[in-house]
């Protein structure tokens, strides 16, 4: 079997496949198709989560060859995340996700990082409405503008505490002109994804591959792949 | 014991990664920063592992037999892993096969009926009745078949054409401060949780 | 003026500053504006309000990560409370992140569910499955292909409240409570059937679920904080939501304050040539 065929024709045969039992299954009734459509999608799954672990591999080899090679400013951090990476491992194997002292792991942890991580973004949306928002005199810039300031007044409690006509207007702008526009990128959005699976399906489209274009026979012998 | 000692690390955690926001970059932010990490992978391989074992590994052992899906399973699995190895990257392409394959095929099927014929369906409204309703149609209508035709059919910026997208440029900028507006109480909102916790732990709430 | 421009300099500092006193000092000075209840939280609570006790299970999908709790819990709390006080079973599930068994069981501690109801004949905690919009269609067509066991190790099989569960079917409705970013995977799978279909998302992304709602495929949503503190007045469970709604009234008022002055500075100092 050549390279071509193990390397890239068998995987985008195995795309074809997989998708076209996938869609084949939504639009007709046998059986057979309910089955195996099941089966891939838990295949899938398995995959999927197969995918975290992957993923510790990969975190744990790179954190490897930066405390190896003493990366200045950072291998020590290194250190520590590969420590409590599988420290918590450990701990949570040990005790489930719903125990008492995993709990407390995860709400003085994770709870605290991630809030806090959030956080952040709130403050640099402000500096960025700040420094960047400049009102010009010009017709698409005043109507985001006035779209903005009338759905913000009427968000909150206070605007509409001020003025009760906020509330109708603000309703209006979302359910007509922002539904609207947003019905138009929804189905422009979609007909991109049907395209664009079509496409990856029929094994025209192969970037998930990691390559830009099928190599010819005489270039895969010149690769190390 | 544990509680007031969670208290403090939560505590000494939010304080590390708010000094990013209201000081600067430093250490303590990057030591928050990598222990997140750490924490939030973990969390994750051991829910993944227990996933595995409870749906995958357990069954087979307990009720016996091997199923083909099983097998399939065991084997793709093990060419992920591959990807680590230089020479055998490419095999961890059939199991990534599987998950586009599924994956796609899930999305465009249901894309379909959900995204596109139904918003279609939902955009036909009939432009009748009086007054506001009647505007509110003709305005949906003619919102919709210009955004559509902005990014299906790019028009040209000279000639006739050009007010189709002048016409739908604006009604995307109106969308577009709706969803600014829109935004600002979801930051805000992440935000309190440890405006929250500041405040109890002070005793202030 | 040398002296301002200094000032302006430092404007990101000033600006971060005044967003967290202003949340802190919203918590410690309620002001107390009242909140108007809009339609589609309305609806959300009227389905609940009058589902009979002896339906099927409701399908809970906790969707939000840790970060994006202080927005989405509020209202989820409130559901499950207010499933609670009608007698209503629920099953919870996960997909969107792998913090959703974490936070599942600090929302059962949280709720009191376990001082109430019976655990897998009155509610059951499946947590997190992966495999995102396929797991979700997996869910719709095929329940027990992709749960085999709940948080606790439990078999679904053996549990009263899951063991008869196939598909879509065999729920009353379907809410997921997103923030992670998944609610489209649920839109797109569930709402093709015959299943009532409500959500709970971030207010972010109200705009763009705003014509689904239009359409008829979502029946009802919870946007936001401001959402779950609607929910949390309509059912009286009053909890953070509602505390909360006078931080959002105060940053929003900060946020055209903020506007304004950054216009005010950029055409002063362009003027100046500055």
């Amino acid at each position: 079997m050549s390279r071509q065929t193990t390397k890239v024709f068998l995987p985008v045969l195995l795309v074809a496949f997989a998708g076209g039992v996938i869609l084949a299954e939504y639009f007709f009734a046998p059986q057979i198709l309910s089955t195996l459509g099941s089966e891939l999608k838990k295949l899938g799954v398995l995959i999927f989560s197969m995918s975290m672990i992957v993923g510790l591999v990969g975190i744990s080899i790179n954190s490897y060859k930066k405390i190896s090679r003493r990366a200045p400013g950072e291998w020590y951090l290194h250190v520590w995340l590969l420590a409590l990476l599988y420290v918590w491992v450990i701990v949570g194997l040990i005790y489930t996700p719903t125990h008492d002292f995993y709990q407390w792991l995860f709400a003085n942890f994770i709870t605290a990082l991630y809030q806090a991580m959030l956080a952040l973004p709130a403050m640099s949306l402000f500096v960025a409405i700040y420094r960047s928002y400049k009102v010009k005199f010009e017709l698409n810039t005043i109507l985001l503008t006035a779209s903005f300031l009338l759905v913000l007044f009427a968000g909150a409690p206070l605007g509409e505490a001020i003025w009760t006509g906020f509330t109708p207007i603000r309703s209006w702008i979302i359910n007509v002109p922002t539904a609207s526009a947003e019905r138009g990128l929804i189905i422009t959005m979609a007909l991109g994804v049907i395209g664009l699976s079509l496409r990856t399906i029929f094994g025209i489209e192969r970037t998930w591959l990691g390559i830009l274009r099928v190599p010819t026979a005489t270039e895969e012998e010149g690769e190390g792949e | 014991m544990l509680e007031p000692l969670g208290t403090w690390i939560a505590l000494a955690f939010t304080v590390m990664i708010l000094s990013f926001g209201l000081y600067k970059q430093n250490r303590f932010f990057r030591f928050a920063e990598y222990t997140a990490i750490a924490a939030s992978l973990g969390n994750g391989v051991v829910v993944a592992i227990r996933y595995i074992y409870s749906t995958f590994v357990e069954p087979p052992m307990t009720q016996g037999g091997l199923s083909i899906l099983y097998l399939l399973a065991v084997v793709f699995a093990a060419l992920l892993f591959l990807q680590f190895v230089g020479e055998y990257r490419w095999a961890s392409r059939y199991p990534m096969a599987i998950i586009v394959g599924v994956g796609l095929g899930v999305a465009a099927r249901t894309s379909l009926e959900t995204e596109v014929v139904k918003q279609v369906w939902a955009a036909m409204i009939p432009i009748s009745g009086s007054g506001m309703d009647l505007f509110n149609a003709l305005l949906s209508f003619v919102i919709t078949i210009s955004v559509l035709a902005y990014f299906l059919m790019t028009p040209k910026y000279k000639g006739n054409f050009s007010y189709l997208l002048k016409a739908a440029q604006a009604f995307l900028f109106v969308g577009f401060g709706a969803k600014l507006a829109s935004a600002i109480p979801m930051y805000v909102a992440w935000a309190s949780g440890r405006i929250q916790f500041i405040l109890k732990v002070v005793g202030l709430m | 003026m040398s002296s301002l421009l200094e000032g302006v300099k430092k404007d990101r500092f000033y600006v971060s500053w005044i967003l967290v006193i202003i949340m802190f000092l919203s918590y410690l000075v309620p002001l107390g504006i009242p909140v108007t209840i809009r339609d589609p939280t309305r609806e959300v609570y009227q389905f609940l309000n009058t589902l009979p006790a002896d339906s099927k299970p409701l399908l809970l999908s906790l969707d939000f990560t840790a970060g994006g709790s202080p927005e989405i819990r509020p209202s989820m709390m409130a559901v499950v409370k207010h499933a609670i006080s009608r007698g209503l079973k629920f099953v919870v599930i996960g997909i969107g992140t792998d913090e959703s068994t974490a936070l599942m069981q600090s929302l059962f501690d949280d709720s009191g569910v376990e001082d109430t109801y019976e655990y897998g004949v009155d509610y059951v905690g499946i947590g997190y499955i992966p495999g995102g919009e396929i797991t979700v269609a997996a869910l719709a067509q095929d329940f027990s292909s992709v749960v085999e066991t709940d948080a606790y190790g439990n078999k679904v099989s053996d549990l009263a409240l899951t063991k008869d569960i196939k598909d879509w079917k065999d729920f009353s409705a379907v809410i997921p409570f997103d923030s992670a970013g998944v609610h489209m995977f649920w839109v797109r799978n569930w709402t093709p059937y015959d299943i009532p279909y409500y959500g709970s998302f971030t207010a972010g992304s109200e705009p763009r679920y705003v014509a689904f709602y239009n359409s008829g495929d979502i029946d009802g949503y919870m946007a936001g904080l401001r959402g779950g503190a609607e929910y949390e007045i309509l059912t009286g469970f009053l909890s953070t939501g509602v505390k909360s709604m006078d931080m959002q009234s105060l940053t929003h008022l900060y946020a055209f304050v903020v506007l304004v002055a950054g216009n005010v500075v950029l055409y002063v100092f362009k003027k100046e040539g500055k």
